[in-house]
């Protein structure tokens, strides 16, 4: 069985996971993502939506991290 | 011995229920049968007895021919082969009215008694409607057992 | 978890205090407890109420539409006995997990009020014994927190293996994949992950909003502007789908209740065919024993001459004798002899004189003769005393052979009469079901599925395009971002949320894909440990596809579930739960009490061999619920030679329709079972 899986995470493991799988995407998709899931362990899923609003519009101004 | 159909033929007036529900049930086709029954067992228990209270039954021209013979039988036995004494059929069957009363309580303490309405056997004895199922078949039985009692 | 005691008082059919330890204690390895029961005596009771102590709630998933009323959990001879007054019902478990010990009580007071029954929470408490063998007792309100940690409450009835789950299972279609679906998506515990998704969707929604408005980009607005629409309207025929898939699950159960229905009608046709051949024959028998009778009956006269046989013997005999000695009838008649004595004159013409010898002779003449009517009669009596005389012999034989004749008809209609009342048993009540109209109603539902299965079909091609088009949209939407104004602010935050989006669902799809291949792998090991020698050959591989249906393959790596036997498809049913289960548990174990609603049905010898001996090893802990048909001689000899059998409970049926546990030494039990009889 794999031992590094969703199989056997606890789950702080969960996060730890799902941050791993982020590895892949741009930076502030990674970010907002790993935000929205840290969040979510706490918040319930409006006010979430709420700090995500605000953390988007930090993330989307034009700045000199726009490499893509 | 003219085997006479017009005599009323009797018996004891406490039987008439008896009767009526021997033939109702089907145990017999008809009075004569019964009286018929009741005369041979009478008849060879060497029994007569008196009728208390008469009750005309049926009349005689029911009776067959056969039947009648063995009354004659009976009567001539009786009498040392007398013929004189068969030939008022009268006298005949008031003779084996005697027989058949007789044999007509031999019958219902050996046999009926099981068959009837309790407490009824004493005055009118009536049988009870629950447990006269097989009864004409037991009946049957019955009589062919006698046959092979001893006078 | 290991369950050690149940302590159950008026709850449900349980009247009174009732207390089963299930473990005995200094033998862990006896793992294995049999609780024996008729149906409705509450076996998967016992399994509501350790739901019911765990996590407060009273529905199992199986119980579907059944009102709450029905589901009462105080005992009603309790409520009974205290009209008016609070009367309480309560559940104590005493398990061990992770060498803590647990001991939690929770109550409920019902009372009647007329034919209702109001019943409420009452008390919940928890003592937890440490390792070091501190007790504390938890907060009320912690304890839900602190119970979910043992058992997740979301994958608590992967534990109970009822006939029915397995039965959906074995079924290909909506309904197994739906089943399958709610188990891994509740064995994935990515609670947050999940909540996130929702988050997110809520930002690109209202990010949306805003682009609409501002308008900056006509071309990337158009685009949202669709792609909004299509995500609608995927999801509203998402929705669509779901309900049609329920109207079909009933419409289905309800075919299934049909069917059954008719099958009783079609198990109990050759009983009703065979009922009134019967009955037939029986009116045939009849009519011949009153025929019987009749004759008998005409037999009455014939039997009572045989009982004066001997007089008429005599008589006949007689008149015999007196004809051969020429007196009957005699040779010279009376009234010639009486006119040759009154005229003193022979018919010689010789003159008689009386005293003389000739007159003597004459007069003994005289007494040797009778008068014609008499020798008519005699005569006549001879004629008929003859007839009945030779028929003696046969007559007799004929009444002796009519009374055995109808002693055998007799016989033999008491014969079919039993015969009869046995075939009624076994029909039972359900012989007047009008079965036409249960084929109608069968054809009419049959029409509905059609329909609605046309309608699922009609709604998932429609997805089908929205979803090509989502995707055709959303590349259009990726060209558009890159020709974008990279200044426009709005369309960047909003790219931004529907990436995001994006990337969270493909990891939730990931984890989705791995939990069903880690289910698929368990499930076809504990498939393997349970089947026969020749399933294991051909059967290699247990899959679960992405649509959630179930796959089996053969060793050359072909679906082949298609062919596998009734038998085996149960056996991988039971795999496959055994898998969610262990899944649940996160261990190579089922680290939870499974309870196990005898699922023997189907099985050959050889799988019954495989589920009593692997189970007790795959599993903390396995209860059996059983009844007299699933549990013999022949399981118990398989479970004794495990050397797990520990317990033996009786659910025993009281008069007033409660149960009552009793507990049974397993070696007597063993020896009733072995001895050939049932148990009950």
């Amino acid at each position: 069985m794999k031992m590094s899986s969703i199989y056997n995470a606890t789950p702080d493991d969960v996060n730890a996971l799902i941050i791993e799988k982020l590895n892949s995407y741009p930076p502030e998709v990674r970010e907002l993502a790993i935000c929205a899931v840290q969040l979510s362990e706490t918040l319930p899923e409006t006010a979430v939506a709420d700090q995500l609003l605000a953390l988007v519009r930090k993330l989307a101004r034009p700045q000199e991290g726009e490499r893509r | 011995m003219k085997m006479d159909g017009q005599i009323r033929v009797k018996t004891d007036a406490r039987y008439k229920e008896l009767y009526n529900n021997m033939k109702n049930n089907f145990v017999v086709g008809d009075f004569h049968e019964l009286f018929f029954v009741c005369a041979c067992i009478g008849y060879r228990r060497k029994k007569r007895k008196e009728i208390a209270r008469g009750d005309d039954r049926f009349w005689s021209r029911t009776i067959t021919p056969s039947e009648w013979g063995c009354y004659y039988a009976m009567l001539l036995e009786d009498n040392n082969y007398d013929f004189s004494m068969i030939m008022d059929d009268k006298k005949v069957l008031a003779v084996i009215e005697e027989y058949a009363n007789s044999g007509m309580e031999i019958l219902i303490e050996d046999f009926l008694n099981s068959y009837l309405l309790p407490g009824s056997k004493e005055k009118e004895p009536q049988l009870d409607p629950t447990c006269s199922k097989t009864l004409p078949k037991d009946f049957l039985f019955y009589i062919l057992e006698q046959s092979e009692v001893s006078s | 978890m290991i369950l050690q005691k149940m302590i159950l008082e008026n709850f449900r059919q349980f009247y009174g205090r009732q207390e089963l330890e299930l473990m005995s204690p200094g033998d862990p390895e006896r793992n294995v407890t049999v609780v024996y029961g008729e149906n409705g005596r509450g076996k998967t009771g016992l399994f509501r109420a350790l739901v019911f102590c765990l996590y407060g709630e009273r529905r199992l998933s199986q119980d579907g539409d059944v009102p709450d009323k029905e589901l009462q959990l105080v005992n009603m001879s309790a409520l009974r006995a205290n009209p008016g007054k609070p009367v309480e019902a309560s559940v104590e478990l005493i398990f061990t997990h992770k060498g803590g010990t647990y001991n939690l009580r929770r109550a409920i007071v019902g009372m009647s009020e007329g034919s209702n029954v109001i019943e409420e929470i009452k008390e919940i408490r928890l003592r937890l014994t440490g390792v070091n063998g501190n007790t504390r007792t938890i907060d009320p309100k912690d304890v839900g927190e602190v119970i979910d940690r043992v058992l997740d409450r979301r994958v608590k009835e992967y534990f109970l293996f009822d006939g029915e789950k397995i039965e959906r299972l074995t079924r290909a279609g909506v309904e197994q994949r739906r089943e399958i679906g709610r188990g891994i998506r509740n064995l994935l515990n990515v609670d947050a992950l999940e909540n996130a998704i929702g988050a997110i969707r809520r930002v690109v929604k209202s990010l949306e909003n805003d682009l609409a408005k501002s308008a900056s980009s006509e071309q990337l607005y158009q685009l949202m502007q669709r792609l909004r629409k299509n995500e609608e309207e995927k999801d509203g025929l998402e929705k669509k789908l779901e309900q049609l898939e329920e109207e079909r699950r009933k419409a289905l159960k309800e075919i299934e209740i049909t069917d059954k229905r008719l099958d009783e009608f079609k198990e109990i046709r050759h009983l009703l065919e065979k009922r009134k051949a019967y009955e037939q024959q029986f009116q045939t028998i009849e009519q011949q024993a009153s025929e019987a009778m009749r004759s008998m009956r005409n037999m009455v006269c014939k039997a009572a001459t045989l009982i004066i046989a001997p007089t008429i013997t005599n008589v006949f005999e007689y008149i015999e004798r007196q004809k051969r000695k020429g007196d009957i009838p005699s040779e010279i008649r009376r009234d010639l002899i009486q006119r040759i004595l009154d005229e003193h004159r022979c018919i010689c013409g010789n003159e008689i004189i009386e005293g003389t010898d000739a007159y003597k002779n004459i007069l003994e003449w005289l007494k040797r003769t009778s008068d014609a009517a008499v020798q008519d009669a005699a005569l006549n009596l001879w004629r008929y005393l003859s007839e009945i005389c030779h028929h003696f012999s046969d007559d007799e034989d004929l009444i002796q052979k009519r009374i055995i004749e109808h002693s055998n008809l007799i016989q033999a209609m008491d014969n079919i009469r039993r015969e009869l009342d046995r075939i009624s048993k076994e029909i039972g009540g359900s012989e007047r079901q009008d079965a036409t109209e249960l084929e109608a109603h069968r054809s009419y539902l049959q029409k509905s599925v059609t329909t609605i299965e046309a309608a699922i079909q009609n709604s998932e091609a429609q997805l089908k395009q929205l979803e090509n088009e989502h995707e055709r949209l959303l590349a259009l939407l990726k060209e558009a971002k890159l020709k974008a104004d990279r200044n426009d602010e709005l369309s960047r935050r909003s790219l931004l949320a529907r990436e995001t989006l994006d990337a969270l669902n493909a990891v939730h799809l990931e984890f989705t894909r791995e939990i069903k291949n880690i289910i698929g792998e368990i499930a076809t090991k504990i498939f393997h440990r349970l089947l026969d020698d020749e399933g294991r050959v051909n059967l290699h591989t247990i899959l679960v596809n992405d649509d959630y249906s179930l796959e089996v393959l053969d060793r050359w790596g072909r679906p082949f579930l298609a062919n596998i036997s009734a038998g085996q498809r149960q056996i991988m049913s039971i795999a496959f739960i055994a898998a969610l289960a262990m899944t649940a548990s996160r261990k190579d174990r089922i680290e939870m009490p499974l309870f196990m609603d005898t699922p023997f049905g189907r099985l050959s010898y050889e799988h019954r061999k495989n589920l009593i001996k692997e189970v007790p090893a795959l599993s903390s802990q396995w209860i059996m619920l059983a009844t007299d048909t699933e549990f013999r001689q022949q399981e118990a000899q398989l479970l004794k030679a495990t050397g797990k059998w520990g317990k033996f409970f009786f659910l025993r049926g009281t008069n007033d329709g409660n149960t009552r546990v009793e507990e049974k030494d397993i070696n007597t039990v063993y020896a009733i079972l072995q001895s050939g009889d049932d148990y009950l």
